[in-house]
């Protein structure tokens, strides 16, 4: 199985895995923050709107034995809470008026995915 | 205690001088004088008991974390023993005095210094010495590690650099104590930790953490219509009390908050789950317990976002309906700071939970870059010299307290004179 398939009916965003598809917290704002406000978009445009067939389709899958295909899916929804600071916060990769690179890290990121 | 509730929607409020303390502008120079920092050094970090953290954080026998204490100089090593006890000491070897623990945290019962193999058992006991018949007739007894007072209140592990403390812990906690004893912490065990290192005295970092005056102002789109409405546009405080050196304040809720229309990912992430603001992680349902305690949102306003609460010198533990979290304002130098937040949040049991977790945790990122940058600038500022003094206003009363207590620690030859 190719590293990058998702499950079926979500092919559309396979192309988004190999930047966007990150294991932990950390490295999904380290991601985003260093995107250009058009990868932000593109990523957004394609990703939001099926992102909640995406949860249905994972809602009953446990977060201790996800497949990999799920996995790597509900890795793509995780970024979409990143990207949503930059689009529907800040309208721009970053807040306004803070520092970049700066020394704000999570050294700890939640159980699962985190 | 003093406790003090003023109406937001009057005129004015009437914190400040209800709880005795001047209204005249402070001083500047605590922020950017290495020598006032070199007073902090040994007449508050020395002398005044400081909250590590929670003792979940050591589960069982074992159990160990290293506290770094920059501003001391000092390494803490905090360990749980056999029989469950916690003990602290100075993480250096007997032998020459080499960092003795290298991890952050991790179980061991003994602990073998990297530089010539002492060991050591969790209880501080030197266990080993290699070549010992090489030595002059070492006596083991007299080579384990250099204890620390530590001691807990309420489930908070403190400690005390003072090689014997002048004030025990129930002494210095005084009546907040009392007041906060029998919280249920929940999601105790569980946490999510930002570390920022940043270029800004660690009271302009904690000053930043106790008012909410600048909310609107700074936060504007990531928190600032959860802490202001229309009727509390400044976001001033619901009330504020204070027990000797320790303070908390009640701040305003928006109960009007919803995300708006554009925020479609935070509304796909709270779909499912009800929680109190969007500084919330958990349920409604579990935070109810929490709520109900009596120190809690102590005039049980319907406009309560979460309390700030301040124990002296640098920690903070905040309450919201969505549960709590902590800061720890570390000094690294005059005008540096390592800043630990910790944001108590359950296992997700759902990918929905998940979701709304990594919405949270990525805002909260964003709400530390905005505080970062901030304190920075007005570091850059107070440093220039421009300005000697700072105006404050009745909303800022927790940094008029703050720095009345410290410049009463530095004044006080000893601790009991500091806390009278």
């Amino acid at each position: 199985m190719p590293l990058n398939m998702l499950p079926q009916g979500f092919e559309e965003l396979e192309p988004f895995q190999a930047y966007w598809g990150a294991p932990d917290t950390q490295t999904r704002r380290e991601r985003r923050e260093a995107a250009t406000m058009d990868e932000i978009m593109a990523f957004y445009d394609v990703v939001l709107p099926l992102a909640p067939a995406a949860m249905k389709h994972l809602e009953d899958v446990s977060l201790d034995a996800m497949p990999p295909a799920e996995a790597r899916l509900f890795e793509l929804v995780l970024a979409l809470a990143h990207v949503s600071m930059a689009v529907e916060l800040h309208g721009a990769p970053r807040a306004p008026h803070t520092p970049y690179p700066h020394g704000v890290k999570l050294m700890n990121g939640p159980a699962h995915f985190g | 205690m003093n406790e003090i509730v003023s109406d937001f929607r009057a005129s004015s409020t009437h914190f400040t001088v209800a709880a005795g303390l001047g209204t005249g502008p402070v001083p500047t120079e605590p922020y950017r004088s290495p020598a006032y920092y070199e007073l902090e050094q040994e007449r508050i970090f020395k002398r005044a008991w400081l909250c590590i953290g929670r003792v979940e954080r050591l589960p069982k026998p074992g159990s160990y974390i290293v506290q770094p204490i920059e501003v001391a100089k000092a390494s803490v090593l905090i360990t749980r023993i056999k029989d469950g006890s916690i003990k602290a000491f100075h993480n250096v070897c007997s032998h020459r005095s080499n960092t003795l623990v290298l991890d952050e945290e991790g179980t061991a019962n003994r602990f073998v210094c990297r530089y010539h193999n002492w060991t050591y058992r969790n209880d501080g006991v030197l266990a080993g010495v290699p070549d010992e018949r090489n030595f002059f007739g070492i006596d083991k007894t007299c080579f384990g590690l250099t204890p620390i007072a530590a001691d807990i209140w309420d489930g908070w592990i403190f400690v005390n650099l003072q090689p014997e403390p002048e004030v025990g812990l129930a002494e210095f906690l005084g009546d907040f104590g009392e007041s906060y004893r029998g919280i249920p912490y929940v999601n105790a065990d569980k946490s999510v930790l930002y570390v920022s290192h940043l270029n800004a005295n660690w009271k302009v970092i904690a000053d930043a953490f106790a008012e909410t005056y600048h909310i609107p102002a700074i936060h504007p789109e990531t928190i600032g219509s959860t802490f202001a409405s229309k009727e509390n546009p400044f976001a001033r405080p619901i009330s504020v009390q204070t027990w000797g050196p320790h303070r908390s304040v009640s701040t305003y809720g928006n109960p009007e908050y919803a995300p708006p229309e554009r925020a479609k990912v935070e509304r796909l992430a709270y779909a499912n789950i009800a929680t109190g603001n969007v500084v919330s992680a958990g349920s409604l349902d579990i935070m109810d317990i929490l709520v109900r305690h009596p120190a809690i949102n102590p005039t049980k306003s319907k406009h309560w976002a979460l309390d700030v609460n301040w124990l002296f010198p640098n920690f903070q533990f905040d309450v919201s309906p969505g549960g709590f979290w902590t800061h720890h304002f570390w000094p690294v130098t005059y005008n540096r700071t390592r800043w630990e937040a910790r944001f108590h949040i359950p296992v997700a049991g759902d990918v929905w939970t998940r979701l709304q977790q990594e919405h949270y945790v990525a805002r909260l990122g964003e709400i530390l870059l905005e505080d970062v940058g901030n304190t920075e600038r007005t570091q850059l500022g107070l440093e220039s010299g421009a300005k000697d003094v700072m105006p404050l206003q009745d909303g800022e009363i927790m940094i008029r307290h703050s720095l009345h207590h410290i410049q009463k620690w530095i004044d006080a030859d000893t601790v009991r004179e500091a806390l009278a």
